[in-house]
C-alpha cells in the first residue's frame, strides 16, 4: 500500500530511460487500455481549491480517473479531452458517492477513439466520445496527483489524500503494469508484470528543478 | 543490417557529445587504445581496453624505449586505423553493441573517463607513430593465483597450470587451455623465479609513469601473492611526494589467508589516511550467488569473500569497491541475488566520505572466452531472464549518480542491458559446436575437481543433458 498525504505522488513517465521497458507507456494510449486500483479516499482532507483530485491521470489536458467533494457531493470521475471544432472540449462521466463508503475498486476501461466505461465497485458508467481524442503519448501517468511537474500551478496539481492498495494497468493484450506495493525501495515500486515499468516516487533535481525520470 | 542510431532527450547528453566529437575524427575513434594499457608481464603481453586480444611486447623494443611495453608498433597501426576512419578488426566487441543496438558501446563511456575525455585534443593531434604515456595503467606481475576460475586460463593462475600439467587439455574441439595454445600465441608464463625482461622494464618506466599516472591497477593472478605488489605500495608509502592525483587501484580475489587481508587493510589505511593517493579502488570479482558463484569460480569460499569485502569497506573509510562481474551462462539463473546483495552493501557502507558516490559498484561484462561458456550457448528462452536481472537493476536504481542516493546508477544497469543485447544478437547456427563443448567441459570439469553441475545449477540441467547429448 502507499499512502498519499496531499504533497507525494508517483509516476510512470512515457519511456524508460535505461531502456528496459517492454512496453513502453507512451504507446497505451495509442489502443484500447483498462486500469484498474484499489483506493481509500480522505475524503475530509482533500484540498478542493484544487480543480479535482488526481487517482490515475494521464497528465496535459489530464485525462483519467479523479475524485472530489463539491460541497458535500462526493463524486469519482473519468475524465478524457477530445478534439472540439473550435477548442479541445473535456468529456467526462462521474458515479456520485452518496455513502459512507471510502475504499473502492475502481475500473477505466478505454476504447481507442470510442469512449469509456468507469467502474465503481458495482457501478458503471459509460461515456461515448463526441470527438478525436487528443494525443496522450507524450504524457506521464500519475497516480495520487494530476501532474506534480513544477509549473504546474497549485490548484491544476490534484494532489490526493488518501491510499493506494493495488494497481494494474492492461494494453489490450495484457498486463503492462502490476504494483500491490510491497516490494519497494525509497524510490521505486516493482512491477510484477513483468514489463520492468516499475512506479517511480517523486523526486525533484535540486540542481535543476526537474522532475527525475529514473 | 546496423541499426541506425538515433539519440533522443532520454540519452546521457555526456555520452552523446563524446560519440558526435570520436565519429568526427572516424567511425571506429576510441581514446582507450591511447589512454589505457593492461600489461601481462607473466606472459609479455598487453592489450588497449580488455575486449580486443592481447598482443605480444617486442623484447628488442622494451629494450630501447620501455614506454613500449605499451607503445608496441602493432598498436600504433591500430591507432592509425582509427585516425583514418576505420574500424580495427579487433574491437568487434564495441561494434557488434553499436550494430545491434542503439546503445552506446564501450569507446564512448571509455573516451569519456575522466583519465581519457581531456586528453582528446592532444592525441587526436598526435602523429599515429607517437609514444604516449597512458593514464590508466593495468598490470599483472604474475600469474600466482590460488583460484582456478572456469573462464579462466594457466596464463592468469599457477593452479590452472598444475591442473593443465597433471590432467592435459579440456576435451572440448578447442583443447580449452591446452599449453599447446599458450605456446602458439606465445602466452606461456615466464616462471616466477626467472629474470623477467617485461618486469625489469616495467621498473625501469614505473619513476616516469608514475607521476604521469591517473590510474594505477594492479591485477594477476592474484596480486596480493606477488611481490611486486608490495613493492608498488611501499613505493607509494615512502615518497616524499606522492602522486596525489593517482586512483590507485587493486584487484584481489578476496579469497587469501587472513594475514594477507589484514596486511593489505593496514597499508592501505596508511596511504588513505596520509592522503597519499586520490582515490583508491579495490577490484573483486563473483559472476553470481552463493554455491553457484563458488562453482564458477574454483577456490571461492562465498561467504568469506563476502565478510572480506564487508570487512575492507568497514576498514577503509574511503575506499570504494568495484565488482568486476564476468556475467557468463552460469550467471543467468540467480544474477538478481547479488543485484540484492550487492545492493544491501551498498546502502549499509553509504557515506559522504567516500572518494566516489557509491561504496560499491558492480560492473557486469559479459563473458566472451571460452565461447562455450557465454550466455550465447543457452537456449534462447534464457534471454528474458537476462533482461528481468536488467529490470532488477533498474528496481534497485538511484534518481541522480549524487551521494546522497544510494542505488544502481546508469551504467551498472546498461551494462546489464547490454549484455541481454548480446544474447539476443547469437548465431543460431554457430552455437551448435558450443553447446557440445559445454557439456564436454562441465562433464570434465565434476570428473577432475569432484564438483557437482546437476547439483549445483539444478536450473540448467536439462541443457546440460541435452548438450551431452549432441554428437557434432
Amino acid at each position: 500500500m502507499i499512502k498519499f498525504d496531499g504533497q507525494d505522488s508517483y509516476y510512470l513517465p512515457s519511456q524508460s530511460r535505461n531502456a528496459i521497458s517492454l512496453y513502453e507507456i507512451k504507446d497505451i494510449t495509442k489502443d484500447d487500455f483498462k486500469i484498474k486500483t484499489k483506493v481509500k479516499i480522505d475524503w475530509d482532507k482533500l484540498d478542493m481549491e484544487q480543480r479535482a483530485c488526481g487517482i490515475a491521470v494521464f497528465n496535459g489536458m489530464d485525462m483519467g480517473i479523479f475524485c472530489g467533494d463539491y460541497n458535500g457531493q462526493k463524486m469519482i470521475m473519468a475524465q478524457i479531452w477530445t478534439d472540439g471544432k473550435e477548442k479541445a472540449d473535456m468529456e467526462q462521466v462521474w458515479v456520485d458517492i452518496n455513502d459512507d463508503r471510502n475504499t473502492f475498486d475502481i475500473e477505466l476501461d478505454y476504447q481507442y477513439q470510442s469512449g469509456l466505461t468507469l467502474k465503481v465497485d458495482n457501478e458503471l458508467k459509460t461515456l461515448m466520445f463526441k470527438n478525436r481524442v487528443v494525443d496522450y503519448s507524450q504524457s506521464m501517468l500519475w497516480l495520487g496527483c494530476c501532474n506534480n511537474n513544477l509549473y504546474v500551478p497549485e490548484h491544476l496539481q490534484g494532489n490526493l489524500v488518501g491510499e493506494m492498495h493495488s494497481f494494474q494497468l492492461y494494453s489490450k493484450r495484457d498486463c503492462v503494469a502490476d504494483y500491490d506495493f510491497k516490494l519497494m525501495t525509497q524510490f521505486k515500486c516493482f512491477d510484477k508484470s513483468g514489463k520492468g515499468n516499475h512506479l517511480l516516487k517523486k523526486v525533484i533535481d535540486e540542481d535543476l528543478g526537474n522532475l527525475v525520470i529514473f | 543490417m546496423a541499426i541506425k542510431k538515433v539519440r533522443t532527450e532520454y540519452d546521457n547528453p555526456i555520452y552523446v557529445e563524446t560519440e558526435r566529437k570520436l565519429n568526427e575524427i572516424g567511425k571506429g575513434m576510441c581514446l582507450a587504445k591511447w589512454t589505457q594499457v593492461t600489461l601481462q608481464l607473466q606472459t609479455g603481453h598487453n592489450h588497449s581496453c580488455h575486449h580486443p586480444r592481447t598482443h605480444k611486447i617486442n623484447t628488442k623494443e622494451i629494450a630501447r624505449n620501455p614506454s613500449a611495453l605499451h607503445n608496441t608498433q602493432y598498436k600504433k597501426l591500430r591507432r592509425r586505423e582509427m585516425l583514418t576512419g576505420k574500424r580495427p578488426e579487433e574491437c568487434d566487441y564495441c561494434w557488434n553493441v553499436e550494430d545491434n543496438s542503439n546503445r552506446f558501446s564501450d569507446r564512448v563511456f571509455k573516451s569519456t573517463e575522466a583519465w581519457s575525455k581531456p586528453h582528446f585534443d592532444e592525441i587526436t593531434n598526435l602523429d599515429w607513430r607517437a609514444d604516449y604515456n597512458p593514464r590508466y595503467v593495468e598490470v599483472a606481475f604474475s600469474n600466482a593465483c590460488n583460484f582456478k576460475c572456469s573462464y579462466c586460463a594457466p596464463a592468469f593462475s599457477t593452479t590452472w597450470m598444475e591442473e593443465i600439467k597433471k590432467h592435459g587439455a579440456y576435451p572440448t574441439t578447442d583443447k580449452f587451455n591446452s599449453l599447446e595454445y599458450n605456446k602458439v600465441e606465445d602466452k606461456m608464463p615466464i616462471p616466477i623465479r626467472d629474470t623477467n625482461p617485461y618486469k625489469d622494464a616495467f621498473w625501469k618506466w614505473w619513476p616516469d609513469l608514475y607521476q604521469d599516472l591517473h590510474t594505477f591497477r594492479i591485477t594477476g593472478g592474484e596480486p596480493m601473492l606477488a611481490n611486486d605488489t608490495w613493492k608498488v605500495l611501499d613505493y607509494i608509502l615512502e615518497q616524499k611526494e606522492p602522486n596525489k592525483n593517482l586512483s590507485l587501484a587493486i584487484n584481489s580475489n578476496l579469497g587469501i589467508p587472513d594475514n594477507l587481508v589484514d596486511k593489505m587493510i593496514d597499508k592501505l589505511k596508511r596511504i588513505e589516511d596520509e592522503d597519499r593517493v586520490k582515490e583508491l579502488i579495490i577490484f573483486t570479482s563473483v559472476d553470481t550467488w552463493g554455491e553457484q558463484a563458488e562453482y564458477i569460480r574454483n577456490g571461492l569460499e562465498f561467504n568469506k569473500f563476502w565478510d572480506n569485502m564487508d570487512k575492507m569497506l568497514s576498514s577503509l573509510d574511503r575506499a570504494v569497491v568495484t565488482i568486476m562481474s564476468t556475467f557468463n551462462a552460469l550467471s543467468v539463473p540467480n544474477y538478481d541475488k547479488l543485484l540484492q546483495g550487492v545492493h544491501d552493501l551498498k546502502m549499509k557502507h553509504a557515506s559522504q566520505d567516500r572518494y566516489w558516490n557509491s561504496a560499491l559498484f558492480l560492473d557486469s561484462s559479459y563473458l566472451r572466452f571460452p565461447h562455450h561458456q557465454t550466455v550465447q550457448v543457452l537456449p534462447r528462452e534464457w534471454d528474458s531472464k537476462i533482461l528481468q536481472h536488467a529490470q532488477y537493476a533498474d528496481y534497485l536504481a538511484l534518481p541522480l549518480f549524487q551521494k546522497k542516493y544510494v542505488g544502481y546508477s546508469d551504467i551498472e544497469i546498461q551494462k546489464i542491458t547490454r549484455i541481454y543485447d548480446w544474447a539476443k544478437s547469437t548465431d543460431e547456427e554457430k552455437v551448435l559446436q558450443q553447446r557440445y563443448n559445454f557439456g564436454k567441459y562441465f562433464q570434465e570439469h565434476d570428473k577432475r575437481r569432484g564438483t557437482d553441475f546437476c547439483k549445483t545449477f539444478p536450473e540448467l540441467e536439462d541443457f546440460y543433458r541435452y548438450c551431452l547429448e549432441i554428437k557434432l
